[in-house]
């Protein structure tokens, strides 16, 4: 650009004519409007940013809420499928574990001590239904209703004086104890081999009938009888046989 | 009236406190979780106080319940040692009646070998015996 006063040539920034020592007023005018110019880049500039940014905070938010939310139905599921879960890793290990459990299980039947069969068979939460003891199948079920007629049997048979005893319970016991029995004669075996499961079942029969003869006061007929009587019929007969004894 | 950049920070207010209510639901959950399974694999086993109480109170049923129902430690087995020989005598007593001598000897040796294992409990044998009969 040229000097208005002396016609010189001046550089767009030079405040003042090196040549006549005037006031370059356009020079003046453009870094006053380059300032603000400037000034107002740098709020559009920090406009941008800051809108930017709440955006982006917004989005990292979003998307944190988001992965919380996923983890937090994930924990949901779990806790109320816990039960289910516990249950499918301890079978997953007693599979592994089969030999030693089956060998242990194998005493308790050699020995006819159903109740800690019953017992360890509840503690591992081994049944019918685990994988690996399907030979297992019918004596599991049957054991577990055997230790629940014992328990009733007990209760009835030694009571505490503050105890309430319902006569029911030992008729729903053995119901369930003779439907499992009942179960291994009429459904096509699980088992391949039954001679050892009639066995043991046979064995625990005895021992039941020994039980309910002593202290349900049956006799023997009416004790090898239970088994084909209708519920209804077997608690008529054991209610009255304990009535008469009292 | 609030303008855009103001509106905008309430919204990154309520999504903190969004984020806080989770983080918080998710360590209870999580406490909750653990301790489900922590229970599971680990069941708390029965105090000693409540063999007492049942002892006291003659209830030998309960002693045999617990007994199967424990997580089984060295501190309790005299009271396990009656909770067995509760069991056998109710058995030795029925095969004794039905006259099955076979099965009867096998309980009388349970019976025997729980005696052993009483400890200072050896004088409760008795009121079991008398409980029991036979």
């Amino acid at each position: 650009m040229k000097c208005e006063f002396c016609g010189s040539n001046l550089d767009l920034e030079a405040e003042v004519c090196p040549h006549c020592g005037q006031i370059n007023r356009q020079a003046k005018q453009h870094v006053e409007d380059m300032k603000r110019y400037q000034g107002a880049f740098a709020d559009t500039q920090k406009d941008v940013y800051t809108t930017v940014r709440r955006y982006s905070d917004i989005t990292v938010r979003v998307i944190i809420i988001a992965v919380l939310v996923v983890i937090l139905a994930i924990l949901m599921l779990v806790k109320s499928n816990s039960f289910s879960i516990w249950l499918e890793a301890t079978r997953a290990q007693n599979n592994m574990q089969k030999d030693t459990h089956r060998a242990i299980m194998d005493e308790y039947l050699e020995n006819e001590d159903f109740l800690g069969f019953a017992d360890y068979c509840n503690d591992k939460m081994i049944d019918e239904f685990t994988d690996g003891f399907e030979d297992y199948y019918y004596i599991c079920s049957t054991a577990y209703h055997f230790q629940q007629v014992y328990t009733e049997l007990a209760n009835r048979a030694f009571p505490l004086e503050s105890d309430v005893y319902i006569d029911e319970w030992l008729g729903e016991t053995l119901e369930y104890y003779y439907q499992s029995v009942k179960r291994a004669d009429t459904e096509r075996p699980f088992v391949e081999d039954m001679t050892l499961t009639k066995k043991y079942l046979q064995e625990m029969e005895e021992q039941l009938q020994a039980l309910l003869i002593t202290y349900c006061h049956l006799t023997e007929e009416e004790a090898a009888g239970l088994k084909e009587m209708s519920k209804s019929e077997r608690n008529l007969l054991v209610e009255r046989r304990l009535s008469n004894a009292e | 009236m609030l303008n855009k950049s103001e509106e905008q920070g309430f919204v990154v207010v309520a999504l903190n406190i969004v984020i806080v209510i989770l983080c918080v639901l998710i360590m209870v959950m999580g406490t909750r979780t653990v301790g489900e399974f922590v229970e599971l694999i680990s069941p708390d086993s029965i105090e000693e106080s409540d063999y007492v109480w049942y002892l006291e109170n003659e209830n030998f049923n309960a002693i045999w319940r617990a007994y199967y129902n424990d997580v089984h430690t060295e501190d309790k087995q005299e009271y396990y040692a009656l909770a067995q020989y509760y069991e056998a005598h109710i058995f030795y007593t029925a095969f004794t009646h039905t006259g099955d001598a076979e099965r009867a000897e096998k309980y009388a040796e349970r019976m025997e070998q729980a005696v052993k294992k009483m400890g200072g409990f050896v004088e409760v044998k008795d009121r079991i015996d008398a409980l029991v009969g036979e």
